[in-house]
């Protein structure tokens, strides 16, 4: 098998289970905070987003290009 | 207004402003493809904000509804496909899309959430001190 592939595998799993467990720490957090005082839904759901953002941006990236490398095209 | 609707708004307006740009770029550059890439890009980026928002909403309301904090998750997988169909598209249509501007226009949706969520903190801030 070309390591290319290999490559491409390792970066989309590496990019999946980091992002996955980012996602899961923030949102699990955003839920506690959520259903202990939910008058300030508001002010969490920003932060929330913000801390989303924070951690799937290069994830993203990372699936985009493990793709690429995937497919052949880098 | 409620708060999630107004950074939903705020980001989807200059997402979309942003599209525009490019579209009026795209007809007078020559480097067509390109732009048409991050074009692809950034159109997967609001797509996964607005899916985003829609899953951390619902999950919200579930919580506070039920008081319980199981989740049935983000929607991670779904936009990670999202993502892999914008590069697909991408390279089976070569003369239309250039699949190298493509993950450029990805993570943009994402850097406009937290410079507009850090402006909004910002203000609040200074308008705390002002009293």
């Amino acid at each position: 098998m070309d390591l290319g592939v290999i490559a491409g595998a390792i970066l989309m799993a590496c990019a999946a289970i980091g992002g996955g467990i980012g996602n899961g720490l923030v949102f699990v957090r955003y839920l506690e905070g959520i259903a202990r005082q939910p008058e300030l839904r508001g002010l969490l759901f920003g932060q929330t987003f913000i801390g989303i953002a924070l951690v799937e941006a290069l994830p993203i990236i990372a699936v985009a290009f493990g793709i690429m490398k995937l497919l052949g095209i880098l | 207004m409620d708060p999630i609707t107004t950074i939903r708004r705020r980001v989807v307006f200059l997402t979309i402003v942003f599209l525009a740009i490019l579209m009026i770029i795209w007809f007078f550059t020559p480097q067509k493809r390109l732009v048409a890439g991050f074009f692809l890009g950034l159109c997967v980026s609001l797509y996964n904000i607005l899916y985003m928002s829609r899953k951390v909403r619902i999950a919200g309301e579930r919580a506070i509804l039920t008081g319980s904090t199981r989740n049935r998750g983000t929607g991670m997988v779904n936009r990670y496909l999202m993502v892999a169909l914008a590069i697909i598209i991408a390279i089976e249509y070569p003369g239309w899309f250039d699949v190298r501007a493509v993950p450029f226009g990805l993570p943009i949706c994402y850097i406009l959430i937290i410079l507009l969520e850090f402006w909004e903190a910002r203000r609040l801030n200074h308008q705390i001190r002002k009293g």
